[in-house]
């Protein structure tokens, strides 16, 4: 919930920014006041359009061709995505910039295994990546 | 489709707004003020050595940008590019990074074992089933008053701040499955509704490590160890913390007696 996130850069100048206030989705987390506060609060700081309704309704109606999104590991948003392609519009996802390249080496494992394949990466500014691959190639 | 209002003479006017959208939401509003100005104030305070000397301790000098990091506010690699601008050396910044490397690999968990989120990864090396440990969080612990004073003041902090020091929250994870031996995802999910940081992977994946699901024996801790970190801000008196006061040998008979003292060596 950011400008500066790389999907806005994927999305050009002609984005509009959207963030939907969806009441089953937000009551089904069971979140507490203060921390839809503190998300109402973080969506009005980035200049978006707050719109309620339910995410996909809200999406299709939009009567937009094409949608970008900040990728995420919540199936919700992947869910979305699916409904919107089977509409015919086109779901464009984008990552966040990289924290870390990992050296080759299988299976995660327990951290410190992890670690050993991050270090060299996390302890370099941009992870040792060029400001152009650090936003991908469709940046 | 309904646009809602995104301007607001204040956080007191905001806040109630959301109040209204939101009846079913309990609690009130936190101090801790959302959006990217308030990001970069935090990041702009990030002292790296400082961090690595203190970051232990109760009073000690985290960062605060948890609740930020997880909701997209600031990335992990703008956190680490501007610890690595204010080091002499990029080895006094490590410890920060190390930290914020937690966070991405358990992300990185997530995508790899979805089917982990909620579900034991391993057997308790407890010396108990999962199915001998309570499915709900007591309300004693829900509501601060289990009668160990520091316990009940961290949960104090859960619930009106929305964030609790590292050290606290293993304490109350370790307090809810071994102490009362209720099973972890109860307390995960009580974490994640007060939480301003609360992440599924971060947050459960480290209920699984206390718990011993995803570790090789279970974390417990003791008054001693309260005391070290949070002596100075917590009440700590053995007679307010009797549960607590006891040394880890005697914890270990009597949280783990299937296990006869086998618990690991710390």
């Amino acid at each position: 919930m950011r400008r500066e996130h790389p999907v806005f850069r994927a999305a050009g100048e002609a984005e509009r920014v959207i963030f939907i206030w969806d009441d089953a989705y937000l009551s089904e987390q069971g979140w507490t006041l203060k921390r839809l506060v503190f998300v109402y609060e973080c969506a009005c700081a980035m200049g978006a359009e707050v719109v309620r309704g339910d995410t996909l309704a809200v999406l299709k109606g939009l009567g937009t061709e094409r949608v970008y999104v900040a990728e995420s590991l919540n199936p919700f948003v992947r869910t979305v995505a699916e409904g919107l392609r089977a509409c015919g519009i086109e779901v464009t996802t984008v990552a966040e910039e990289p924290f870390v390249m990992l050296r080759k080496g299988g299976e995660l494992g327990r951290f410190f295994r992890y670690w050993s394949r991050a270090q060299r990466s996390a302890m370099q500014p941009d992870a040792g990546l060029t400001r152009e691959n650090l936003f991908g190639q469709d940046g | 489709m309904e646009r809602l209002r995104t301007d607001f003479a204040s956080r007191e006017e905001l806040s109630a707004y959301i109040r209204e959208l939101t009846p079913w939401a309990l609690g009130e509003a936190c101090s801790t003020e959302g959006g990217r100005s308030a990001a970069q104030r935090a990041l702009a305070r990030v002292q790296p050595a400082a961090y690595a000397r203190t970051r232990n301790f109760g009073d000690g000098q985290v960062t605060r940008l948890s609740a930020y990091i997880r909701h997209g506010v600031v990335s992990l690699n703008e956190v680490r590019n501007r610890a690595l601008e204010c080091v002499p050396r990029a080895e006094d910044a490590e410890k920060l990074i190390q930290e914020l490397a937690w966070r991405d690999y358990w992300q990185r968990v997530r995508a790899e074992h979805p089917q982990w989120m909620w579900s034991d990864i391993e057997p308790y090396k407890t010396g108990f089933d999962a199915a001998e440990y309570g499915l709900e969080l007591p309300p004693d612990i829900a509501e601060g008053r289990t009668g160990v004073a520091c316990l009940d003041y961290f949960i104090g902090e859960l619930k009106v701040t929305g964030y609790l020091h590292n050290h606290a929250r293993m304490y109350l994870a370790a307090y809810v499955v071994h102490f009362r031996r209720v099973r972890w995802q109860a307390g995960a999910k009580w974490f994640l509704e007060h939480l301003l940081d609360g992440d599924l992977a971060s947050n459960n994946l480290s209920w699984q490590w206390v718990a011993s699901t995803f570790s090789n024996k279970p974390y417990v801790f003791n008054l001693e160890n309260v005391t070290r970190y949070f002596g100075k801000t917590v009440d700590v008196r053995p007679e307010s913390n009797r549960e607590l006061d006891a040394s880890y040998e005697e914890l270990d008979s009597r949280l783990f007696p299937r296990l006869g003292g086998m618990r690991g060596v710390r």
